[in-house]
């Protein structure tokens, strides 16, 4: 009985881990931009609405509209992404600098100039850079 | 006119501002919301990444709106609106481009001024005329201003059973701070 218990408990956990997984995309920010830069009604079936893990440098800080948005670039790269924070965050993007390494998830709604991720979270900010 | 909007599409991918400077403008957090009131409810959404540019050697503002970018207060509202009024998969973005009248660089005062031109909502086009306050303060252009769009104008189609819901007129607002040094 102990064993069944167990084996259905792990079942969830990975049926979870494998749900999570599926549904955030990670890619490196030239990639998606390309994506959208070369085939944009292909880049939106693929990316529109769904979760994207991106890593970079922070380019630029914006509180405007009273929003927190922080641009993430790729070093030696010149499009960015703009990434507008969920409404918790506004206290960490504060502590954010220019240069700074971050890995963030948000919700892509497509490309107008830059690929726009929306109620981003910060998964990772790099204090030592 | 067309050419404003290529170059709005063209300088955040291909140039740098430089190239551009003393002549466009731009922002890619233009602020646009809407609001629509009937006595059932008030829906209301809110896009801050709209894209534009203003050339002042021609008064000329070319806008561009993802209209998947709209934030709803409910998840619901945000899909129908999406899925079944805009089809925002057929018809992604909105468009507007017009020229300002009589616009006063040399202005030191907010002023108001009409700006007429085109905009094209599902790839439907209507002119339309609207009235914004300009104002330059340390080197910002700021423009501010609303307008309304009948839902008819652009064949949006709402069930029956939602119309009770969503006003025929929705009132725009839009606010677009270009700063000299926007990318």
């Amino acid at each position: 009985m102990r064993f069944k218990i167990l084996a259905v408990i792990s079942l969830v956990f990975s049926f979870l881990l494998v749900y999570r997984l599926s549904n955030n995309i990670q890619r490196k920010i030239p990639v998606l931009v390309d994506s959208f830069g070369n085939d944009e009604s292909l880049a939106n079936t693929i990316y529109k609405d769904r979760n994207i893990i991106i890593e970079g440098v922070v380019e630029k800080i914006s509180f405007l509209n009273e929003r927190s948005t922080i641009f993430v670039k790729t070093e030696g790269f010149t499009s960015s992404i703009l990434c507008e924070m969920g409404e918790d965050h506004k206290g960490q993007v504060k502590q954010l600098k220019k240069n700074q390494q971050v890995v963030v998830e948000g919700t892509c709604k497509g490309f107008l100039g830059n690929v726009i991720l929306l109620n981003c979270l910060l998964l990772k900010m790099n204090i030592d850079e | 006119m067309n050419k404003l909007i290529t170059a709005l599409l063209f300088l955040f991918t291909s140039f740098t501002k430089t190239e551009f400077k003393g002549y466009l403008l731009t922002t890619n957090q233009g602020h646009v919301s809407f609001f629509s009131h009937t006595a059932v409810e008030n829906i209301q959404a809110v896009n801050n990444q709209v894209l534009s540019v203003i050339d002042l050697s021609k008064n000329e503002i070319a806008i561009s709106i993802l209209m998947n970018a709209f934030v709803f207060e409910k998840a619901l509202m945000q899909e129908h609106f999406s899925t079944s009024y805009m089809e925002t998969d057929l018809y992604p973005k909105a468009t507007f481009e017009g020229e300002i009248l009589g616009l006063n660089l040399s202005a030191k005062q907010a002023q108001t001024r009409l700006i007429k031109g085109k905009l094209t909502i599902r790839n439907i086009t209507k002119d339309v005329t609207v009235k914004a306050r300009i104002e330059k303060k340390n080197g910002v252009y700021v423009f501010e201003g609303d307008l309304d769009i009948l839902i008819s104008d652009f064949k949006i189609k709402i069930p029956p059973i939602l119309s009770p819901n969503i006003a025929k007129n929705i009132n725009a607002k839009f606010k677009f701070e270009y700063y000299p040094d926007e990318k």
